[in-house]
Formats: structure tokens, sequence, C-alpha cells
């Protein structure tokens, strides 16, 4: 009785946790677009955004720059994950790699760096003009936007389109030759089809983050699309301008209808169900010498691809002055000096981060105990809503957050709650609370109900259970949402720009965004980029290696979905 | 009557590993052909290459007397139903069905005729809207036959289409497909690792282990002259004795390796040598007959009713055997401990 009691409890508590940190911001900004100055609920917002030529054109661009990128990353993913699934192919390797790229380093931090590498004066296009008389203009615009946010997300598309190519059973191709069927045709009636639902996750995952993305148009100088709108209203006109939340509420619907499409695109139609048996994956060739070329060609032409930002990054954080040339004049260790001396950005982020992560774990497995192991009444609610925050964007978070917490005065000062740190804090806990959820249900769904139930059954104590079964059991899951949630939260950028009111509270991506502004802060801007990029490959490695290693234990599917 | 398909030297390695070695075999037309024998001896790896999915190191296989070894599987008039059926979870019935057809790019109207022909020789006539996942393992089963009975192929391969099934519908299915077997007239190429359904089915069986073709014959002639020990452990229950055969005047003895002394085996070239016994060759009574039948005792380990037999493990000079009596009312019938008479023909007596 008592620890039903003392459950419910938690549960009730992590349900107003939610509702105040969850909820109730995201009402206010649905609300506030619904405000006509003198405080009635109107729609003339919506109608006046749709006046606007300047919103008209930013609501097309954010859909052509998210749609154009969706385009661009399946050129870039199509091919490698042809590759791996159909050919006996050493390469294979490189480009499982490759899926690891968006988790380490987020577009806006490499843009800069891609601009001085591809822009009409970059390295590129230096070379190109030298040597052929041409330019191509891949960073003009949205060109830039399309272009950069396409080599950071295309591996969303890579590792969801490879999981349903190795899903298909080869005898659902052999039975289609079997009955006549062949190359092409086949191609399309059955390989098609039946990988379509990992293209079309990996695809919408692609869409909703290009179209939330506000760091990296915002420093390609790129104003005329929807994130930087409500940004630049919210940040110069006032948290009172019901065109910023206008503009929020357009991201929140976009981006909880790409979210249902990448849902319904898996959930309805698992097709491995029916595919048991066989040697799975589809039949595997050998290349023809000609296409080994070509293959290798195509791969490493997409990893420098790929890696272009990270070594363009590097030669940043390096380099004395870099324009007009195809590498940086001289090189220095004068940035990293700068950080240094500016290393409480980097304190921030780790504390900031350390404690979010902590928090989701806590409240991950706090949610998948009560959801998968009592009976109470809405634990499925509890679940769904801790969820929910993958389908908001973090700009309307923050803004909401903004928006709900701005009055509130902080007693022992004379700031106001929505800029307390603490605030960053509990914004990055929501946001990255989906990752750790995902892993915890996972691994606690592994674990058989009967190993409490008879620990249970001799007499030991519920917390006892917790601590001496299910938490060493559920290392490695506990440990993989750990990490999933604190390096994603290392480079959140987009909820934490509304919240940050003095630098010396800010955290790295705040760092990296603001030092990047300036030409004469992008090497020190750099430098933050490389220690960001760095701390989180670390922690990636680290869990594998602990995982592995240590716990023996298989690590949970992290496959990149919704 | 002509042979359909032949295979002649099929040797297939996956690796260094020998899968099929020197396979020969004919089948005639419109027979009920079954590959029989235990899991992994490569009954699967044989269809799959007459259905065009492996290569084999050496040897041909014809079709309707054509070499068709080098033709891809699309080319091969060969249809095959797999043992996870392999249905398209993204496609309807019909169109799991039709797809053959459209394949070969025959009429919309033609297509309609001929599917719905198919759905009422399987019995599934008003499931054509229905997908994969929203019919019974029975019924999925027969959409995959459906699927490849209508391209009316030359051969039809099928890979122990009954192993998903329960009991009772496999019971069914056999009878089902020796139906459809009959009314089509087609050739079927049948694989299973059950003896029973494939005594009860084929018109002949060919017993395959460790990817040799051990036999090739008729059911009953398997039963009743197996060329070697593992044919005839394969298709039934058997005891086993070994010993060796000696000669006195002019008779041949069985001396099994624990003393017991059959008179009058048959001869055998080599001196150490396996008896076989049937179960139900081993008699209780003395049966009513001009034969003369040899007389041990032995005594009643434990019995199992089996319904229409009674089956008793009996110990006979230190060996174990099983003893078969057919089931009547009015039989006496023994308990452990019991010693009894047995009886027994040695001309019933196979020596390997
Ligand atoms: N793709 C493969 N690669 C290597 N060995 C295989 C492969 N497929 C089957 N084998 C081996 O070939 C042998 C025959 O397999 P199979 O034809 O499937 O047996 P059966 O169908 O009689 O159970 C087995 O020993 C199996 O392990
Ligand atoms: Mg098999």
């Amino acid at each position: 009785m008592f620890k039903n009691f003392f459950l419910g409890l938690t549960a009730i508590i992590i349900g107003l946790f939610l509702i105040i940190f969850l909820i109730i911001p995201i009402i206010q900004v649905l609300y506030v677009s619904f405000l006509d100055p003198s405080g009635n609920l109107t729609v003339s917002n919506f109608y006046d955004f749709f006046k606007s030529q300047l919103f008209r054109e930013s609501l097309y661009n954010s859909f052509y720059v998210a749609i154009m990128s969706v385009l661009l990353s399946s050129i870039f993913a199509i091919p490698l994950a042809y590759f791996t699934t159909r050919f006996n192919f050493k390469g294979s390797v490189i480009i499982q790699v490759l899926g690891f790229i968006p988790l380490i380093m987020p577009p806006f931090v490499g843009a800069i760096a891609m601009k001085l590498l591809f822009g009409n004066n970059g390295s590129i296009n230096l070379i190109l003009n030298d040597w052929f008389g041409f330019k191509i203009p891949f960073m003009e615009g949205l060109n830039g936007v399309i272009f950069v946010e396409s080599v950071h997300y295309f591996p969303f598309i890579l590792v969801n389109l490879i999981s349903s190519l190795n899903n298909i059973d080869r005898s659902m191709e052999e039975s289609a030759q079997n009955l006549g069927s062949r190359g092409l045709r086949l191609f399309r009636r059955i390989i098609l089809p039946l990988s379509m639902p990992g293209y079309i996750a990996g695809a919408s995952l692609v869409f909703l983050k290009v179209f939330d993305d506000l760091g990296t148009p915002l420093l390609l100088n790129v104003n005329n699309m929807l994130a930087p709108q409500a940004y630049l209203r919210i940040s110069t006109i006032g948290i009172n301008d019901p065109m910023g939340y206008v503009i929020c509420v357009i991201l929140l619907a976009v981006s909880i209808l790409s979210v249902w499409i990448a849902k319904i695109s898996l959930g309805g139609k698992d097709y491995s169900m029916l595919q048991k048996g066989g040697a799975g994956g589809i039949l595997k060739r050998d290349f023809l010498p000609y296409q080994k070329k070509l293959a290798y060609f195509v791969i490493f032409l997409i990893l420098f691809l790929v890696l272009s930002p990270h070594i363009a990054l590097t030669l940043l954080s390096f380099g004395t002055i870099w324009s007009f040339s195809p590498l940086p004049d001289d090189y220095t260790f004068g940035h990293y000096k700068t950080i240094f001396q500016n290393s409480f950005y980097i304190k921030n982020t780790l504390i900031y981060c350390l404690i979010a992560a902590f928090l989701d774990i806590v409240l991950a497995f706090l949610i998948s105990y009560i959801v998968l192991r009592t009976k109470f009444k809405g634990r499925q609610l509890l679940d769904y809503i801790a969820m929910s925050s993958v389908a908001v964007p973090g700009l309307v978070l923050g803004v909401g957050y903004l928006k709900t917490f701005y009055s509130v005065q902080l007693p022992w000062s004379d700031k106001s709650l929505a800029f307390w740190w603490v605030m960053i804090v509990i914004v990055l806990t929501i946001r990255r609370l989906p990752y750790a959820l995902r892993a915890c249900s996972a691994a606690l769904m592994q674990i058989s109900k009967s190993l409490e139930e008879s620990a249970e059954s001799l007499g030991a104590k519920k917390i006892t259970i917790f601590r001496k079964i299910l938490i060493p059991l559920m290392t490695g899951g506990l440990l993989t949402g750990f990490i999933t949630s604190f390096s994603t939260a290392t480079v959140e950028l987009s909820a934490t720009i509304m919240l940050v009111s003095q630098q010396s509270d800010a955290p790295l991506a705040y760092a990296i965004y603001s030092y990047m502004q300036t030409p004469a802060g992008r090497g020190p801007g750099a430098s933050f980029g490389v220690i960001g990029v760095i701390i989180v490959a670390l922690a990636t490695f680290a869990t594998q290696f602990i995982i592995e290693k240590k716990f023996k234990q298989k690590k949970p599917q992290t496959n990149i979905n919704l | 009557m002509n042979n359909i398909v032949e295979i002649k030297n099929i040797n297939l390695f996956y690796g260094n590993n020998h899968i099929l070695k020197d396979i020969s075999i004919e089948i005639k037309e419109k027979d009920f052909f079954t590959f029989l024998g235990p899991s992994g001896c490569g009954k699967t790896t044989l269809l799959r290459l007459i259905a065009g999915f492996e290569k084999s190191k050496s040897g041909e296989v014809f079709i309707s007397g054509n070499e068709i070894s080098n033709l891809n599987p699309w080319e091969r008039d060969v249809g095959m139903v797999f043992q996870n059926y392999a249905l398209w979870p993204h496609m309807s019935v019909f169109k799991n069905i039709s797809f053959g057809l459209e394949e070969k790019k025959f009429s919309r109207s033609e297509i309609n005729e001929r599917v719905k022909e198919v759905l009422k020789l399987v019995d599934l006539t008003g499931l054509s809207e229905r997908y994969p996942y929203q019919l019974s393992g029975g019924q999925q089963q027969r959409v995959a036959l459906a699927r490849t009975l209508i391209v009316k192929p030359k051969v039809l391969l099928l890979d122990e289409p009954l192993s998903n099934l329960d009991a009772k519908l496999r019971i069914q299915m056999r009878k089902e497909l020796l139906e459809m077997h009959r009314k089509l007239g087609i050739t079927i190429i049948f694989v299973t690792h059950d003896q029973e359904e494939a005594n009860s089915m084929s018109d002949t069986i060919a017993v395959f282990d460790k990817g040799i073709v051990q036999q090739i014959g008729k059911p009953i002639d398997l039963y009743n002259n197996p060329k070697n020990l593992f044919v005839a452990n394969f298709l039934g229950t058997t005891n086993i004795i070994d010993g060796s055969v000696y000669k006195n005047n002019d008779e041949n003895y069985f001396k099994s390796s624990k003393g017991l002394i059959i008179k009058n085996v048959l001869s055998y070239n080599s001196s150490e040598c396996k008896i076989l016994l049937r179960p139900q060759n081993l008699y209780l009574e003395k049966p009513n007959s001009e034969i003369l039948f040899q007389e041990f005792e032995a005594k009643i380990i434990s019995k199992e009713f089996l319904g229409n037999i009674i089956r008793y493990i009996i110990n006979l000079n230190d060996h174990i055997l099983i003893l078969d009596t057919a089931h009547e009312i009015n039989r006496k019938i023994y308990n452990s401990d019991e010693i009894i008479k047995i009886y027994l023909d040695s001309k019933k007596i196979k020596t390997f």
C-alpha cells in the first residue's frame, strides 16, 4: 500500500512537472497568437500573417528549404544505402560511421566554416574559378541553408533506409524473380515500396529538423524564413508582439504534422513481421570492377562533403586570416587561448547538460517504470506527454518559457524567472526527455517481470529491487539514455537562445553562435565548435565502449527515428 | 512417360562446405516427387538450385529436355513456394496473386478471370482484398500456392509447405494438395523432413542425408527394401542389432555382440554386420503359418498403448527391442517383468 502511494505521488509530481514546463508554455504560445492588442480572442493575427509579403515569403522559403534539403539528403543517402545493402562491399564500414555525424555536430556549428569552403569566395570556388573559370553558388542565399542542412542531416535518411532495406527478406525478391520479374521493374514493385516506410521516416525527420532550425539561417544571414522571423520579432519588437507567436504556432503545426507522418509511415506497416526466416536483407551481389570504382568515388565524394564542415571548422579554429584564399594564411593557437580565457561557457554547458541528462534518466526511469509496471489510471498519458516534446520545436518551447515565466520574479534578485539559469537546464531536460525515455523503456521491457516478482516474494522492498535488480540490469539503457540526452543537449541552441540574458550564464552553443556572427569572432567561435564536437564525440564513443566492454550488454537499438 | 526434370551429377559448395554431393535425380511428368531428409541435409539448397537461386560447381539441370543450368530464375518456368511463404506485405491478396501474370503482360480481363479461378481452386474466394497480415497461416499458404499456380509453371516446387501449420491443418492440407495435384496434373517436387508426410503423399521419394541421395523409390519399396540403415531408420521404427555372420553346415548364423544367435539369416559378404528387425515382425504368439519361426525368451520392460497397436519394449538377451502387436479386444496384455516367448521369421531380417 505504502509503496503504491509513494509511486502514485511520484507520478503526480512528474505529471505536474510536465504540465508546468511543457504543456503550459505551449498553451501560452497558442493563446497569445489568438490575442488582439486589447486582450480579446481573435484570428486576425493569422490574417495579418498571410497579408504580409515578408511572412508569406518566409513561409514559402521555409517549405522550399525543407523540401529541397530532403531531396538533396536523399541524393546523398540513397546511393550509400543501396551500396551497403545490395553489394558485398567493404566500404560499408565507412557508411556506418557516417550515421553518427548529425549527432556530433549540428548544422549551425559548421555553417560559417562551410561558407569559407564553399562560399562565393570560398576555397572550392576559388579553385574552380582558377582551373575552369566558373563558380557554383553552393552557399548563395537559400542554397547555403539547403546545402549545410543536407550535409548534416542526410544520415537520418541513410540510417533509416538501411535498416528498412535490411529488413527486407531476400525471399521477397526471389519470389518475384520466380514469377518472372527482374531488374528495374522488380525494384519498383518490390524493393521500393518495402523500403518506403524507412525512407519516409528519415525524410520527415530531416524535414522537421530543417524546418525548425534557427541557428543555421541566422548565421548564414538568411532571415526570410519562419524560424528566424519568429526569433527576430520576439527579440527585437518584444515578447508581446503576436506575430512571433503566430509563426511559432505554424512551426508547431508543421512539426506535429511531420512527426505524425513519420509515425504512421512506420507504425502502420511493420513489414518485418511477415518476412521472418531466410537470411535477412535483400540479395547481395558482387560489384563489377568498374562499379566498384564508381561506388568508391561516390562514397569518397560524399564523405568529403560530410567531413567538410569538420575540416573547415578545424582550419578556421587554427587559422589567422582566411578569406579570398583556399586555405588560411597562417596558423595560430590564439583562438584556443581566447576560449580558455572564456572557459565559463564550457563549464556552463557541462553543468547544464550533466544536470539535464541526469534529470532525464531519473524521470525516464520513473516514467517507464510507472508505465510498464504499474496499473495507475492514465499512466500511458504520462508517456505520451513526455514523448510529445519531440514534436515541439526548440524555438517554440523557448518562446513559451519566455512568455510564461517572464513576469515571475526571482525572490532573491530583481531578475525574471525566465532568465534564471535553471530554466535553461529545465528546457534542456524537457527537450531531451524523449531520447532517455525511449532508451529506458526499451531496457525495462527486456527485463522479465518475474525477476522482480521473485525478489518481492523473497521479501525484498521496492527500493531494494530498484537498487539491486532493475538499475544494474538497465545500466546499458540508462547510460545510453544519459549520454544521448547529454550529447544532444550540448549543442542545443534554438530553445536556449531565448533564455540567455547575460553572457556569464550562456552555454557553449550560444557562445558558438554569438562569436560566429562577427568576422573577428569566427576563430574563437570555431574553437568553441571544435571543443563541442570533441565533447560530444568523446561521450558517444565512451558509451559505446563502456556498454560493449564492461557491461557486455547489447546496446539498445538507437535507431534514429522519432 | 517422359522425364520432366533431370538433375545430373550436381556438386554444390558454400565456401569450402560440400553441400550437395554428386546428386542425380530423374523426375517423371506429373509425378508427386518428394525430397525427404533431416534438417540441414541440403533439400532447400537443391530446390533453390532448380529454381535458379543457387549455382552448382558442376552438373546440369534439364527441364523438358532443355538444359537450364545457365538460365536466370525469371526465365525458368518453375514455380517455387517458399517455406516462409514470402508474400509481399504491401500488396493485397489479389495483387500478390496477379503479380506473375502482370509481369507476363497478360490483359486485365484475363488476369481477373484467372485470379478468380485460382482463388476458387485454393478456396480463398472473397478474401482477395485482404492484406497478408490479415490472414491466418493456412490462408497465407494458400495465397502463396495460388500466386505460383496462376502462372502455370512446368514444375511446382514446395519447400516444407506444411511445416508452419498446426497438426490438424497439416492433415487437411495434405489432402488438398493431393487433390490439387490430381486435378491440375502438374509435376510437384515436395520437400519435407517428415517421413509420414512423405509416405502418405508421394509417388516417388528421394531420401537425402548429408548432401547425398541415399535411395530413390516408391514409398513401399523404400520401406521394404531400404538400401542402407539410414533409409531404414528414417522410414519407420526399427530394431538394429550389431554382430557378425558365420557359416555352419551350409547355414548362415548371426551372432550378436551380446551372444544372441539367430539361424538362417541371409548371407552377407563381410562378417561384421548389423541386422534390422521391424517391430511388427516380432511376434508374441506363434502365428499360424507354414513358415518356420524361431523362438526366443525375453522379458517385458514396459508397454505403451498406441490405440491400434500396443508397443512393448522388451529385453532380448540384453538387447532392448521394440515389439508391436495389433491391439484386439480379447488379446492378452503383458505387464512389466513378465517373461515371454517371442517369435521371428528370419526371412524378414535385413542384413547390412
Ligand atoms: N547461404 C548459406 N551459406 C552457407 N551455408 C549454407 C547456406 N545456406 C545453407 N547452408 C548450409 O547448407 C546445408 C544445407 O542447407 P539446406 O539446404 O537449407 O538444408 P535443408 O533444407 O535440407 O534443411 C546446411 O548445412 C546449411 O547450414
Ligand atoms: Mg530447408
